[in-house]
């Protein structure tokens, strides 16, 4: 019994177990021999009231406040940190507001930098999801001389580097492709890869299923044989564990399935089937259209790998290419794929950061003027023979425990911030890229919680317990200036705050209005009420080229006959579409100064085509029937950075001829002259671009345009009805509208620019918050001076000037410091700022106006309050 | 730390010291006497009661030098201190009590 009690007493504090065990046994021996008397009830009783006894004065201990002077010098040396952690617990909870916007402030510059973190994280610092991914290179050629960065891998070349290059596992070739796979549920469009054998080698992943291909299959005339992915397997064969050797009919061609792939192996893009490409490397002529993937052979680096290439190349150039027009390049696999985003992510990194300084800032700057007004309190508890140790540990503690709450909060925001940036860019991200919350993250978020502890911890904590603190418990109130090495802190923190924010306002600022520019930029052709889709026939139902001419006559004809359409054509590279470049001689052209020549943009189109995009007659005519109908008719439209380009400022191009390198080809007049279409994109420059009739060399996979003056969207279920019944083994895709094509043209600069907007006006919030609750602050701090000079004559005015005076004085200081930052800073925006200049007149003097205006508010409202003070209420105040 | 009024059992502890110093049991019992049994003080709440009263000064522990530190009971005595707050206490009770009679007499009346 006594044994059951003594265990009980574990719950008991400890400094009442240790002064009074004993004691407190026997009297509960006394209590319980007196329930005996009573019965079992009464004996139970004791028991759960001697427990709850027990716990009631454990709770009692926590919530009471220690009277230091009761506690001997031996235990006062052993307190542990526990106790410490429960006064920091009331310490914070007895200023709920305070503390509430502290955790809030944190959170807000954690969950920030969370989420770009893990953007950064996902794109830049996660491998790529192969086994040892360092050695993973991208290959390709390069043509300087020509003035062009990509090439593409020309298959016969890649045979050669193949069989003599020595510093690589493996390497391979591929090229992206959409597929029509057709059954009897219909026909779809799946992207895939034309890839060689090797691919299994370089990448290093198994199929999950059956196997890949041999370098047997993977040759000319090969057994059609198709990779599939699991996610195909999964939605057309419902993951049957027998679908090696099932059959699958790809652009019209019956291929047999002999392995599925895991998905992660759904490299560059959305991979869906992985085809032998079956090169035949004794062709001549070939297209230069392939991408390529190495694996280093361990300790190999890409320079080294580089120079290897060139030296297997070098049979290649003496026999054909004795200019070395076309030169082989290695690069690191994140260099080619992540370079779109480097240095928006970079911009975006550092916003975030400086985000959270302020946010550190401001934290500091009401924890400072909350451990000023603690001065008093550190001093009696210093005189009661608390060592400053002591009080340091105490007010790290408290830091702590707010930057952990806070850290978990925007652990959790940063999340949800993070999807909602993803949803924001739908396919503007790399497949392959995973934004989650990772390891790395949380890692990332740990390390930003401890810099925040240090960055705002600092002033605080040292300004409460530094100095001489027996003054500030002599100081009979905490009613005057006292610290005024505090004030300034408090001032200092406020001035950073408004410059990091001035120069966030600027940069954010200039970014919006240069998006704002990019979206005015004229974009050669009326976007409104045009749509656009692919359709793609498949080579195998179809073989020859006037079977597809027929069917795009046959598809322009009854889509104009559609009620509501006015106009229609189709087009081999719709603007921000794909690229197919081409070299031609020029009649009468301008000498080239540099030498080069520059690649043309050549498209093919209908006449229709140019009506239902709305792109505009410079000069002469469109194209009109019977245009590439027959062999003589030889007819070209040229831009305007075409004529500008070959003929010089101010040339019409009518009537003048070009004809392709080939010695013997036949030359081709131009016709006409349009405007330019911003075809790479509203920010990128033009090149020189052209137009053939579509007749002349008719494609298998064509967009269509269709111009209609009633919302171009209700014209689709007409279309596809259309389609399917012209051929139901068909697919329709990329539907868009050209204003959605411009709207995802732009759509990483938009989410680019916003986002940074965004964290500049949380940054100027949380400066004015700042600046405001400082303000506020220090008017409290000196009511009684306020009243006294009140008493002594001083007028409202007076006061309130006196007031604003001081703190507008910082904010003028930071944000003159700000500004000129920011006209540093902001060249790092480089081409992201479109041509806006970096101190651009309006927007400094927008964000020099908001800034002052508001601080001026902020400043205004305490100093209201300060000057309308009863001066008989204010020296009452203590 | 001025309260208005004592704690119950604070005031019953010093009432219980108010004849003669004891020790924590005989305290205990005495409450329980003293209260006609309504008050029974449970170890964790008498001894904690002591200390906070003794850190108040309104009882302090006898110098009695323990023979064995297990064995060691403790006794304590009001100070002067602890004695006013009872009168003060008792009194104020007392004016309670008088004009809780008076009220109530009032109250038969109507």
């Amino acid at each position: 019994m006594s044994r059951a009690y003594r265990a009980l007493l574990a719950l008991a504090p400890p400094r009442l177990r240790a002064r009074h065990g004993a004691a407190m046994e026997e009297l509960f021996a006394d209590r319980l021999a007196a329930a005996r008397a009573r019965g079992r009830a009464a004996v139970l009783a004791a028991w759960v009231r001697a427990a709850t006894d027990l716990v009631h004065a454990r709770a009692a201990s926590w919530r009471a406040p220690r009277v230091p002077l009761t506690v001997p010098v031996d235990e006062r040396t052993t307190i542990m940190a526990g106790s410490d952690v429960r006064y920091a617990w009331r310490a914070l909870l007895r200023q709920r507001g305070a503390t509430a916007l502290v955790v809030l402030m944190l959170a807000l510059g954690i969950a920030a930098n969370v989420a770009v973190f893990a953007i950064v994280n996902g794109l830049f610092l996660r491998p790529f999801p192969f086994p040892q991914p360092d050695r993973l290179v991208y290959i390709n050629t390069a043509a300087p001389k020509w003035n062009l960065d990509v090439v593409g891998i020309n298959y016969p070349d890649f045979d050669r580097w193949r069989r003599d290059q020595k510093l690589f596992d493996a390497i391979t070739t591929y090229q992206g492709a959409n597929f029509n796979l057709a059954d009897a549920a219909g026909a779809v469009r799946v992207g895939g890869l034309l890839i060689t054998c090797d691919f299994t080698k370089v990448f290093r992943i198994e199929p999950i299923l059956g196997r890949t291909f041999t370098a047997d299959e993977d040759k000319p005339k090969g057994p059609p044989v198709v990779v599939i992915s699991a996610a195909l397997w999964r939605e057309r064969f419902g993951a049957d564990p027998n679908v090696v050797g099932r059959t699958l009919r790809v652009d019209g061609t019956t291929r047999t399935i002999i392995g599925v792939m895991p998905p992660e192996a759904s490299f560059p893009d959305d991979v869906k089937l992985w085809v032998p490409m079956a090169g035949d490397p004794a062709q001549p002529y070939q297209s230069y259209s392939g991408d390529g993937i190495g694996r280093l052979k361990p300790g190999v680096t890409a320079e080294q790998a580089d120079a290897d290439l060139k030296r297997a190349h070098q049979p290649i150039w003496d026999a054909s290419d004795k200019d070395h027009v076309v030169t082989p390049f290695v690069k690191p696999l994140h260099e080619t794929f992540v370079r779109d985003y480097r240095g928006a992510a970079r911009t975006v990194t550092a916003a975030v950061a400086v985000l959270l300084l302020i946010a550190c800032a401001n934290v500091a700057a009401v924890m400072l003027a909350r451990a000023l007004a603690r001065r008093r309190e550190m001093g009696i508890r210093l005189a009661l023979g608390s060592s400053r140790l002591r009080l340091l540990r105490q007010l790290l503690i408290e830091n702590i425990m707010l930057a952990v709450a806070g850290g978990a909060i925007g652990l959790a925001a940063g999340r949800w911030a993070l999807g909602a940036v993803i949803r924001l860019l739908p396919d503007q991200l790399p497949r392959w890229a995973a934004f989650h919350v990772d390891l790395r993250v949380i890692a990332f978020s740990f390390l930003v919680v401890v810099a925040t502890v240090i960055l705002f911890g600092w002033a605080p904590a040292l300004h409460a317990v530094g100095g001489d603190l027996r003054s500030a418990v002599n100081a009979s109130t905490n009613g005057t200036t006292g610290a005024p090495r505090g004030r300034r802190t408090l001032w200092f923190l406020v001035a950073g705050e408004f410059a990091l924010a001035a120069a966030l306002l600027v940069c954010g600022t200039l970014l919006i209005k240069a998006f704002d520019r990019v979206r005015h930029v004229d974009p050669g052709f009326r976007a409104d009420h045009v749509l656009t889709f692919v359709v793609p026939l498949s080579e195998g139902t179809r073989p020859k080229p006037e079977q597809w001419m027929t069917f795009w006559d046959d598809l322009l004809a009854r889509a104009k006959a559609l009620p509501g359409v006015d106009a229609a054509g189709v087009v081999t590279c719709p603007p921000f579409g794909c690229h197919w470049g081409n070299f031609y001689v020029i009649d009468n052209a301008l000498p080239r100064p540099d030498g080069k020549d520059p690649v043309v943009l050549t498209r093919l189109a209908s006449p229709g085509y140019f009506e239902a995009m709305g792109i505009r007659l410079k000069s002469g005519r469109f194209f009109q029937e019977p245009d590439g109908r027959s062999k003589d008719s030889r007819v070209v439209i040229v831009n305007e950075t075409f004529v500008r380009t070959f003929w010089g400022e101010g040339a019409d191009g009518v009537g003048r001829r070009i004809r392709y390198r080939d010695a013997k080809a036949p030359w081709i007049t131009v016709v006409g002259v349009v405007r330019d279409v911003k075809h790479y994109g509203l920010e990128q420059p033009m090149r020189p671009g052209l137009y053939f009739p579509v007749a002349v060399d008719p494609r298998p996979t064509l967009t269509v345009a269709i111009h209609s003056a009633q919302d171009p969207t209700s014209l689709m279920p007409a279309i596809r009805e259309m389609v399917r019944g012209m051929d139901p083994e068909v697919p329709l895709f990329q539907v868009r509208t050209m204003e959605e094509a411009i709207r995802r043209s732009m759509a990483l600069r938009a989410a680019f620019s916003w986002m940074l907007a965004v964290f500049a006006g949380l940054a100027f919030v949380l400066a004015v918050g700042g600046a405001y609750g400082v303000a506020t602050y220090l008017v409290t701090q000196r009511t009684r001076e306020i009243g006294i000079r009140v008493a002594l004559g001083a007028r409202t005015a007076d006061i309130f000037r006196s007031v604003v005076a001081g703190g507008a004085g910082v904010v003028l200081a930071g944000v003159a410091g700000g500004l000129a930052a920011s006209i540093f800073v902001a060249r790092f925006l480089g081409d992201a700022l479109f041509g806006v200049s970096t101190h651009d007149p309006g927007v400094l003097s927008f964000v020099t106006l908001i800034l002052l205006g508001t601080a001026l508010l902020a400043n205004g409202f305490p100093a209201r309050r300060a000057a309308r003070l009863d001066p008989m209420r204010s020296l009452r105040t203590e | 730390m001025a309260d208005a009024s004592l704690k119950p059992h604070w005031f019953h502890i010093l009432l219980a010291l108010a004849d003669g110093d004891r020790h924590g049991l005989a305290i205990a019992r005495d409450v329980q006497t003293l209260s006609d049994g309504a008050l029974r003080l449970w170890p964790a709440t008498l001894y904690g009661s002591l200390d906070e009263l003794r850190a108040r000064g309104w009882i302090e522990e006898l110098a009695d030098p323990p023979a064995d530190e297990s064995e060691r009971r403790r006794y304590y005595r009001l100070t002067r201190r602890g004695r006013a707050v009872l009168t003060e206490e008792a009194e104020r009770l007392g004016r309670l009590v008088r004009r809780a009679r008076a009220r109530m007499r009032t109250g038969d009346a109507r």
